[in-house]
This record gives structure tokens, sequence and C-alpha cells, in this order.
């Protein structure tokens, strides 16, 4: 079982709604391989384009970052997968592995 | 979907009152915009959207009381709900996404929230001092105990949640220790701690740490042996303190005593990481 020991993106999330402002969540539910965060792993991202929170920094968040900044003019649920596997000089892909994240927009 | 701020809100209260639960969110939306999402905590109590079939709600509810039971950790776990038999399985195949829409049952994402682990710091000094500002960043609720209020104040420690002045066991006492709570004693005496230790021995919590070396940490251990105390309490407690990675100075031995208790946390072997890799010669 992954733990997942920081859980402060409700203060997040509440503040987000209070202030009344739109922001997309973005959670991992599934990994595969080896990944910068597992299943639990959250991130808000604003409309204004900045975030709390991280589920893995790097390529594979600015990506879903880019995915969550479309979604402001939606309303919907988004599965997105980030597959963070490189190939090195053209070998096998050995790198790294896959995270599915379900990206819901939170409407004040 | 004004209610989402009511269903955090709600969540917030719960967990601040010290009761986990657990968020639920539909993940097969037939219609996307339909986005159920509800949080079921440990008393039973249901906050957010309701699933139209009151018998799903009944069997997720009868699933999510035996789970939240057996965990004590915030955690992740996606499920299926058999429409007809009711039936709950934990889904672990990584197909997930792709199968979620194939599928005649129910997706349901799973996520266990519990309140924030709490952090109590016996000893106001610097290595409590150090304790508190690292364990800020890592996001405990944290805990002062110390009767001296020149060091045990706010402006020392305004990352805390509570700061107690009074006498050390009515001070402990006066703090909720529970299974999310880690307990360090790094008072300015081993006299402090072995009180300390006296006090939050037979309490609940899920790490006890004392600071000191070998020698006086198992003078104390067996001063509270011989006062009848269980050895395998004893045994449990974490003395001397920390991972073993050397430091001296305040910062370095609290940043050890906190490695050790993400390492409790995660059931970690606290090696080097770099040792699990193949060897290059």
């Amino acid at each position: 079982m992954q733990i997942n020991t920081d859980n402060n993106f409700i203060i997040d999330i509440i503040k987000c709604l209070k202030d009344k402002k739109s922001a997309v969540v973005a959670t991992v539910i599934n990994t595969r391989g080896s990944t910068p965060r597992k299943e639990g792993a959250k991130m808000l991202i604003h409309q204004d384009g900045s975030f709390s929170g991280t589920i893995g920094g790097g390529c594979g968040e600015s990506e879903v970052w880019q995915k969550a900044m479309e979604m402001f003019d939606s309303n919907e649920i988004k599965y997105v997968s980030v597959d963070l596997t490189e190939p090195i000089d053209g070998e096998d892909k050995v790198c790294g592995g896959v995270m599915d994240i379900m990206l819901e927009k939170l409407d004040p | 979907m004004k209610k989402n701020e009511n269903l955090y809100t709600s969540i917030y209260s719960s967990l601040e009152s010290g009761i986990p639960g657990v968020l639920i969110t539909s993940m097969n939306q037939d219609n996307q915009k339909d986005n159920i999402k509800f949080f079921i905590n440990k008393n039973q109590l249901v906050i957010g959207d309701s699933i139209e079939d009151k018998k799903m709600t009944q069997a997720l509810k009868k699933y999510i009381a035996v789970e939240i039971a057996s965990r004590i950790f915030s955690s992740v776990s996606t499920i299926r709900l058999n429409k007809e038999t009711l039936e709950i399985q934990e889904y672990k195949k990584n197909d997930l996404v792709s199968n979620m829409s194939k599928h005649k049952d129910k997706f349901f994402l799973l996520e266990y929230i519990y309140p924030k682990l709490k952090l109590v710091i016996v000893g106001a000094g610097h290595v409590g001092q150090a304790l508190a500002q690292i364990a800020e960043i890592i996001g405990f609720e944290i805990f002062i105990i110390d009767d001296r209020k020149d060091y045990a104040n706010e402006i020392r420690f305004p990352m805390a949640k509570g700061i107690f002045n009074q006498d050390l066991a009515l001070s402990i006492n006066s703090i909720n220790l529970d299974s999310l709570s880690y307990v360090v004693l790094v008072s300015r005496g081993h006299k402090l701690d072995e009180e300390a230790l006296r006090t939050v021995i037979d309490k609940n919590s899920q790490y006890i740490g004392m600071i000191g070396s070998k020698r006086r940490t198992s003078i104390v251990l067996n001063s509270l042996l011989n006062d009848g105390i269980s050895a395998k309490k004893l045994q449990a407690v974490h003395t001397p303190v920390g991972l073993n990675l050397g430091g001296q100075s305040p910062g370095e031995i609290a940043l050890a005593i906190l490695a050790e208790i993400i390492q409790v946390i995660h059931k970690g072997d606290g090696k080097s990481l770099r040792l699990s890799r193949k060897s290059l010669l």
C-alpha cells in the first residue's frame, strides 16, 4: 500500500473555492514501473498557470499542467497517461514508468 | 457545482476533529459531466453527491467501514463494483484507464484521507527547534512541550499548532496522543526525558524517540524496566534516536530523527538507494 503523507491539498482546494477561483485537480490514480510519485499524489493547477502540490515534477508534470490549462473552458473529467519512459540512444525504453492521472475541474 | 465547497469544507472539519474518511469519486461517467463525488467518514457520515442506487451506497459504506479500520495512513485505491451482485473488488491492474469505459462495473477512486501526523516535541532547545523547522516542511502538525517560556514560545515556534508550558505530565496529557502521533524526547536533561518517557510509554503513539548516548539511554531503559514497565514497550523505544547519518549539529541530529520517523512511516530500510543499483565492477 502506498502511503500518502501530504494532504495539504484540501486546504488549497477550500481556499480556491472560497476565493471563487476555478482550478483543476490532478490526481495520480495508477502507476506502473518507476514513477516519481505514486497513487494519491495531487497537484492543483490554477487558471493563471500557478500551481501547488506536485505529482512528480519535471516533464511529466508540465505535460499534465498543459492538459489542465486546456480544461478551463470545459467542464469534465479527463484521464491522461504520462509516459516517462524515454528512449536512451535508441535503446529500449528503460528509464521510467507510466502514470495515469485524473484531471477534474473544480468549479467555485 | 457549489456543493464542492461544502464537500471539501466537511472533509476539512472531519480531519480537524481527528476523524479520517474516504473521498469517493466515480470514474466511469457515462456522461462526463456527471462527476459523482462524496465523502464518507469513519462515523459513516456521508457528504456530497448521492448515487442514484441506495443499495450501491450501502455496499460502499460497508466496504469502507472495514477498510478504514485496517488502515492508518492516507492512501488510494481503485475499486470496481458489480452493479448486480454489489460485489466490490480492489482493482489493481494496469489497464485501468483503458478498461474503465469497456466495463459494465462501476469504478470508484477511493482516497483514504487521514488527519495530519502529529509530531510531539518534548524540549524546545536547539534540537527541538530544528525538528520543528524540518517537520513543518514535511507537513506534520507540531506540538511543543517545555516549561521554559523563553524557549517554548510563538516567536521560536511560529509553526507549532500547540505550545505547552505547564508541568511535563500535565502538558503531555493535554495532547490527544493517538496512532497518528510521533513523540520525540529532546529535553534539556536526561532526568526530564526519563520523566517524559514514563508519561508517554503507556499512551497511544506510533513512535517514541529519546535522545541520549548508548550508555545514558540504557540506564534510563533499565530503570524503567526495574519499575515494572514492560520490556516489550521499552524495546520499541527509538533510543539512541535517529538514523546513523553521522551528523553532530542540532540540524543534522534533527534530520536524522525525522529520517528515522519517515522510515518508520513508510517502512523503508534507510539504506542509500545507490546500493540497490547493479554494480559496475
